[in-house]
């Protein structure tokens, strides 16, 4: 099978479906290259500063990591847990230990933003998921009334009267599900990766919270002179 | 753009390649195939003057002068209106103009039609009856999808006969500028498949047809 030919010897209606899959297809692709990067740059970045900070045994230790706390999502939340622990114990003494939550917010609210950033992209993703293969079916749909238009023209079902919109009709699904399967499974295990993340962001987050929470209680129980 | 969207689109562009590169060969393998294309192309007129010019491709045999033969026209051809003819030379701007000067000297729908084959080799192709055959069996596998509408259409098909009559190398030589009646004529070639044998008189390898395919109320 020739595809280009297929494509030359389409209608203008098919021929415009299967222009639009495939920028859909490159879009497809595109997005997956860029969210995998991205992925694999927070990743190698996260794993680097989780080396450091398990050896940062308190909140003030912890504000000395530099730049691990800007590249990358669980330094960003750390800085940001680290501001709010700082501003509530600016606040005065003794510290409203009610307040402690704050922090906890304060962290989530960064996770949330991280998230929503890795997340960028994949609801295109997802739509086209959805909306190739209806597309392709827009073709197909599209083919088969034309052959069927044409049999009423021509007064004769020969297989040279149908076939054109037949092949039509065909390849514009195939084209569909050609875009609609890898970007599945690209959106599939680009969200999986997500997920995941996410929920090493939680434990991360919880741990900081613990500790902060723990430092705020000593501090307020034995207030400096 | 940023980076991966170029990328993206190299790997499409790669992807497309490979597939247009390896298509390819399946592509022209196509011809040699059973049914693909076949031309049939039936003329409207007898030839008086027009003497094709030997053939742009290396010809098996040495060129000489052609000689016509002259044929009755099958039966069916009669009912669809349509004239076939074989020419062996391909067509230049001499043979194009004898053929018009043709059309010009003949009326619409003419009745009579003659079809003239040319070998290969530039040699007349006298065995009338071997023609007779190849015209009758063609226009049997000739679904014509315009027989009764008010169109007029010319496709011719080129195709060789080799000497045990098996068709080859079908395709359209002139395009009707319809798709639907260029795939019925070659179909119809093609549908035809094989022949008899060449006449063992015959002495070049194989048989060039020039058919045309005529369609006109």
């Amino acid at each position: 099978m020739n595809i280009f030919r297929v494509f030359l010897e389409s209608s203008l209606a098919a021929q415009i479906i299967m222009v639009v899959l495939v920028i859909f297809s490159v879009w497809s692709w595109a997005i997956f290259f860029k969210k995998l990067y991205e992925l694999g740059l927070t990743n190698r970045r996260g794993r680097s500063f989780l080396m450091s900070y398990q050896f940062h045994k308190n909140i003030k230790e912890m504000e000395n990591l530099g730049h691990l706390l800007l590249d990358n999502p669980y330094g960003r939340i750390l800085k940001d847990g680290i501001d709010e622990f700082k501003s509530l114990k600016s606040a005065g003494n003794p510290v409203n230990l009610q307040l402690a939550e704050n922090i906890h917010l304060a962290m989530e609210r960064a996770r949330a933003k991280e998230i929503e950033t890795l997340e960028s992209g994949l609801p295109i993703l997802g739509t086209i998921v959805a909306a190739s293969p209806f597309l392709g079916l827009l073709g197909t749909v599209w083919g088969i009334m034309e052959s069927f238009l044409q049999i009423r023209a021509r007064g004769s079902a020969h297989i040279t009267v149908v076939a054109p919109g037949i092949s039509d009709a065909l390849i514009t699904t195939v084209y569909g599900l050609l875009v609609a399967i890898p970007a599945l499974i690209f959106n599939n295990l680009l969200r999986s990766r997500i997920i995941k993340l996410d929920s090493q962001l939680d434990n991360f987050i919880s741990e900081v919270f613990a500790k902060m929470r723990r430092e705020l209680v000593e501090s307020s129980s034995n207030p400096p002179l | 753009m940023d980076r991966f969207t170029i990328f993206s689109l190299l790997l499409h562009l790669l992807l497309f390649g490979t597939i247009a590169v390896s298509s390819r060969n399946t592509f022209k393998s196509i011809p040699k195939m059973e049914v693909y294309k076949v031309s049939l192309a039936p003329l409207p007129q007898p030839k008086v003057a027009g003497i094709p010019e030997p053939p742009a491709e290396p010809p098996p045999v040495t060129k000489e002068p052609e000689k016509k033969v002259e044929e009755k026209k099958p039966p069916e051809e009669k009912k669809v209106s349509v004239k076939k003819e074989t020419k062996e030379s391909k067509e230049t701007k001499e043979s194009k103009q004898t053929k018009e000067t043709k059309k010009k000297g003949l009326p619409d729908g003419l009745p009579d039609i003659r079809p003239q084959i040319y070998t290969g080799s530039g040699r007349g192709f006298t065995y009338s009856y071997y023609l007779n055959i190849l015209l009758n069996k063609i226009a049997q596998n000739w679904n014509n999808p315009y027989r009764n509408e008010d169109v007029i259409l010319k496709s011719v098909v080129y195709f060789e006969v080799d000497k045990n009559g098996v068709i080859s190398n079908i395709r359209i030589e002139e395009d009707s500028g319809d798709e639907i009646y260029n795939e019925s004529t070659i179909r119809a070639v093609a549908l035809t498949k094989k022949l008899p044998p060449l006449p063992e008189e015959f002495s070049d390898d194989y048989l060039k047809v020039h058919l045309e395919f005529l369609t006109a109320k």
